[in-house]
């Protein structure tokens, strides 16, 4: 009996030790810091003087420093370097980060990468362009049909009655084409005053774009408005018409860069509809942290898009997304 | 104990540490409330001197000659060297600042001047629709500043910039004549906001007076409907710290309102983040109270062992006396009440172990004597003597004196028998000396004569038994029967001052001082058995009554000797 007293006693003196640490602990809410989640992104390039992604970047890094996530950016020089930005991703994933922000170079070959990821556990968002799978947790990007929606009903608006409409598209085939021109199409057909012409498509080449244009002025007298899908379209459109001094042929763009911003102001292009690539970055970041709790996330999270035209380019609201940075020279 | 301890400072320590960690955290965070208010003001100072600048280069453009030479030229004028001049003085103002990315100043005819002749004007930019423009002429005279906004009155340069407009007044005139416009990047105010660090997600924004967003880190998604700020509240505050609670945290606002542009600059702190070191903190104040309590029970086991320990060596002890053995001394060293106990402790045995030996040894010394006194009682001699005395006066056929003398002895071994007690009355001691003597004078006839005078007051007290019969034994064989002519010896006994006193005289050869003083000194072995008996005597009443009990003497020679009995007065014996 005494021999089990004299241990009894230390047993309890432990436990009071014990308890009042744990209490102390629990009231002065011993919480460990929580560790900032690890992501990479892996961009279509990162080459600087690509305003789109410069932007992307921007908006990436408020949301990582918001949401206390350690992102580090990645991707090729080139937007068309799809083997290099394959290696990136393979590189990302050997270092096991917890979320990877894709932006596919292809809506193809980028898959098996993104299946190699869901095999080590890492979550996969996509932005702006995706991939051919399930596998991602969502797709960050601008509602392309809803933009090109947009462009068609401002052309519908500017252009005259009974014109003729033209479609200068960059890629056959690719998502960013094709759903841009299901929205404008649906757009003017919807309004039912204008005959369309063929899609026209320029591989992404502003002189082809240029060259385009010239023809369709000399082919289609009773052509009244162009819809160009991309910057680069838009460009080779806006100076074929100005060389031209086509001022009576409507023009509504696509993307966003200063010498754009010029020609609307020389009133060669009417309007433009510009995607929101900060918020693309931001909202790409958030979702990544989202989904690193495990809760389920929309399938598609749309970034917003706006239209410009020389009427509100400098309201406060539209400035901010139109001219992203500081400074920078418009080209001639 | 230790227990009861621990809990206790448990108690006060947990107390203690969550006491001192709230108030760590409220000092911390009034402290970084302060510190954000000093960041935002700083802020405030900082565009604000910009502003001071641009305001005071725009009244010291007004005054200028140059410019108001251009101002007033008319036609060709307009173009030759009055333009030069005024292009050269704007060139001093944006070249003072680096900051200043435009000077120029637009007639009202529609003529300009800039700081750097290769600007050209932007051919699809009206003045009349600038914003800055018409402000300053509504403004007559005063300087007007803008929010931020692209800058697109320069053909190709597309700028951030907050404008200071103001009209230019002809002095020959009084009339207004044109604008003056002064811009600055507007990265400035992005490099003193952007760099203002309020935490991990802290950050700053710039409101102006009908509640627009000047600067905001997050201006896309405010206008893209993606967050929010509660610009209404900033207005509303009259006081410049407010605390909101939102979906993405608590955040704590820090208003500072900036005079020359009516702007309200916002510093956003999350509450979570304000402790900067938080976790440092918890973790400290955990560790301290960790320590604390290690130290706390170690001290607990450490002093209740210190009390506990010799109090259970000295229960160890006493069980150890309950058990018989006295031989036992606890050891303890403190110089506390437990060390006085055990120090007690140690006296009380040591003590109980004399009075034990003491004893002891009285017990073997009654024994001794008890067995003394057996001997008295059958004293062989005596018995001899007596036998043979009776023997001779039966064959000389003294009938009468035969029962005398056998009755007398009967009685007298009756009472020495006493019944076995050790303690009678001093009747039946008197009673028992008066058969010796009734014996002895019939075995010495005239030669020995005895009185006894005891006042019968006395006789029930009691006395140790064969005291007297010893006395008159040594003084008829020490005394009288040395002596030529009869002895007489006289009982007598009262009361005294400090009880009875009994005294033997009789009037035989006496002592000589140095027998007396032999007889009186205790422990000393006579080799006459008279001594013996005597002494034995004097033993045995000290033994039961106490050292202030006994026999005195008193004798001369050739006087007869005196032994005092001293016994207390006694009414009932409490027989050991």
């Amino acid at each position: 009996m005494r021999r089990s007293v004299s241990l009894f006693i230390p047993g309890i003196l432990l436990s009071i030790l014990l308890g009042g640490s744990v209490i102390i602990m629990l009231i002065a809410g011993m919480a460990a810091p929580k560790a900032p989640m690890r992501a990479i992104a892996v961009l279509k390039t990162i080459d600087v003087n690509m305003e789109f992604w410069e932007v992307v970047k921007t908006g990436m890094r408020t949301a990582a420093k918001e949401f206390d996530v350690e992102l580090e950016i990645r991707g090729p020089q080139m937007e068309s370097d799809v083997q290099g930005q394959i290696k990136i991703m393979e590189d990302a994933i050997a270092e096991r980060p917890k979320v990877i922000i894709l932006a596919a170079a292809d809506f193809s070959d980028l898959v098996g990468s993104v299946e190699n990821a869901k095999k080590k556990g890492i979550r996969v968002i996509t932005i702006d362009s995706g991939v051919n799978s399930s596998i991602p947790e969502t797709f960050v990007a601008t509602n392309n049909i809803e933009a090109g929606e947009k462009m068609g009903v401002e052309m519908a608006h500017r252009a005259t009655e009974g014109k003729e409409i033209a479609l200068v598209n960059h890629i056959k085939g690719a998502t960013t084409a094709i759903e841009r021109e299901e929205g404008a199409l649906r757009a003017i057909k919807k309004d039912g005053r204008f005959k369309i012409l063929d899609t026209r498509y320029t591989n992404n080449i502003e002189e082809n774009a240029y060259g385009i244009t010239l023809e369709l002025l000399e082919t289609h007298r009773n052509l009244g408005g162009i819809m160009a899908m991309n910057e680069v379209s838009t460009v080779g459109v806006a100076r074929a018409l100005r060389d031209k001094k086509r001022s009576d042929v409507r023009l509504v763009g696509f993307d966003n860069s200063l010498f754009e911003v010029k020609l609307i102001e020389e009133g060669i292009i009417d309007a433009t509809v510009i995607q929101q690539p900060f918020n693309m970055g931001y909202l790409a970041v958030r979702a990544a942290r989202t989904a690193n709790t495990g809760k389920r996330l929309e399938p598609f999270i749309d970034t917003g898009s706006l239209l410009i035209t020389v009427d509100n380019m400098y309201h406060p609201e539209i400035q901010k997304s139109l001219f992203p940075f500081a400074e920078r020279e418009a080209r001639q | 104990m230790a227990f009861a301890f621990s809990l206790l400072s448990v108690l006060m320590i947990v107390s203690t540490v969550l006491l001192s960690y709230s108030l760590t955290e409220d000092v911390a965070r009034i402290g970084s409330r302060r510190y954000t208010k000093q960041l935002v003001d700083q802020v405030t100072a900082n565009i604000e001197s910009y502003i001071d600048y641009m305001e005071s280069v725009s009244s010291f453009a007004l005054a200028n000659q140059d410019i108001q030479d251009y101002i007033r030229a008319e036609g060709e004028r307009k173009q030759g060297q009055l333009k030069r001049r005024a292009a050269d003085f704007l060139d001093t103002i944006v070249q003072s600042r680096r900051d200043i990315s435009l000077a120029a100043v637009f007639d009202y005819k529609g003529n300009f001047v800039t700081h750097a002749p290769e600007l050209k004007r932007n051919p699809f930019a009206e003045t009349d629709t600038m914003p800055w423009f018409s402000a300053a002429r509504e403004a007559e005279g005063e300087p007007t500043i803008s929010t931020p906004h692209v800058q697109n009155i320069i053909k190709d340069r597309y700028r951030w910039v907050i404008s200071l407009s103001r009209e230019i007044t002809d002095r020959t005139t009084g009339k207004g004549a044109g604008i003056l416009l002064v811009d600055l990047n507007f990265n400035v105010i992005n490099t003193i906001c952007g760099s203002v660090a309020l935490g991990k997600r802290g950050y700053l924004f710039i409101v102006d007076r009908d509640g627009s967003i000047v600067y905001h880190p997050q201006q896309q998604l405010i206008y893209g409907g993606l967050k929010s700020e509660d610009v209404q509240r900033v207005l509303a505050v009259s006081g410049d710290y407010f605390a909101s609670s939102e979906d993405d945290g608590d955040k704590l606002y820090s208003v500072s309102n900036m005079r020359a542009t009516g702007w309200k600059i916002v510093g956003v702190n999350f509450r979570s983040e304000l402790v900067e070191n938080r976790e440092a903190i918890r973790l400290t104040f955990s560790a301290w109270g960790v320590g604390f309590f290690a130290l706390t029970i170690v001290l607990s086991i450490f002093l209740s062992l210190r009390i506990s320990r010799p109090i259970k060596r000295l229960r160890k002890s006493m069980q150890a006396v309950e058990m018989g053995d006295f031989d036992i001394r606890v050891d303890i060293q403190s110089t506390d009440e437990i060390g006085e106990l055990g120090k007690d402790f140690n006296i009380m045995i040591s003590e109980i172990r004399t009075l034990i030996k003491q004893n002891n040894v009285q017990q073997e010394l009654k024994r001794k004597s008890e067995l003394k006194a057996l001997q008295m009682q059958i004293n062989p001699h005596f018995l001899y003597n007596t036998l043979d005395s009776i023997i001779w006066m039966a064959e000389g056929r003294k009938e009468q004196e035969v029962i005398t003398m056998v009755s007398s002895l009967a009685r007298l071994f009756r009472l020495s028998l006493g019944k076995g007690k050790e303690i009678i009355d001093i009747g039946s001691e008197v009673e028992h000396v008066g058969h010796y003597l009734t014996i002895q004078k019939i075995r010495y006839k005239d030669k020995l004569d005895y009185e006894i005078k005891v006042d019968p007051d006395i006789l029930n007290f009691k006395t140790v038994k064969i005291i007297l019969q010893p006395l008159v034994e040594n003084a008829i064989y020490h005394g009288i029967k040395h002596k030529a002519s009869p002895g007489k010896i006289t009982i007598t006994g009262k009361r005294s001052a400090h009880g009875v006193e009994l005294a033997v005289h009789d009037d035989g050869i006496g002592m000589s001082r140095e027998t007396l003083s032999k007889l009186s000194a205790p422990g000393e072995t006579n080799s006459s058995g008279g001594g013996l008996g005597v002494r034995n005597v004097d033993e045995r009443i000290k033994l039961y009554f106490g050292k202030e009990y006994g026999l005195d003497f008193e004798s001369a020679e050739d006087k007869g000797t005196t032994v005092y009995v001293r016994l207390p007065a006694l009414e009932e014996a409490e027989e050991q």
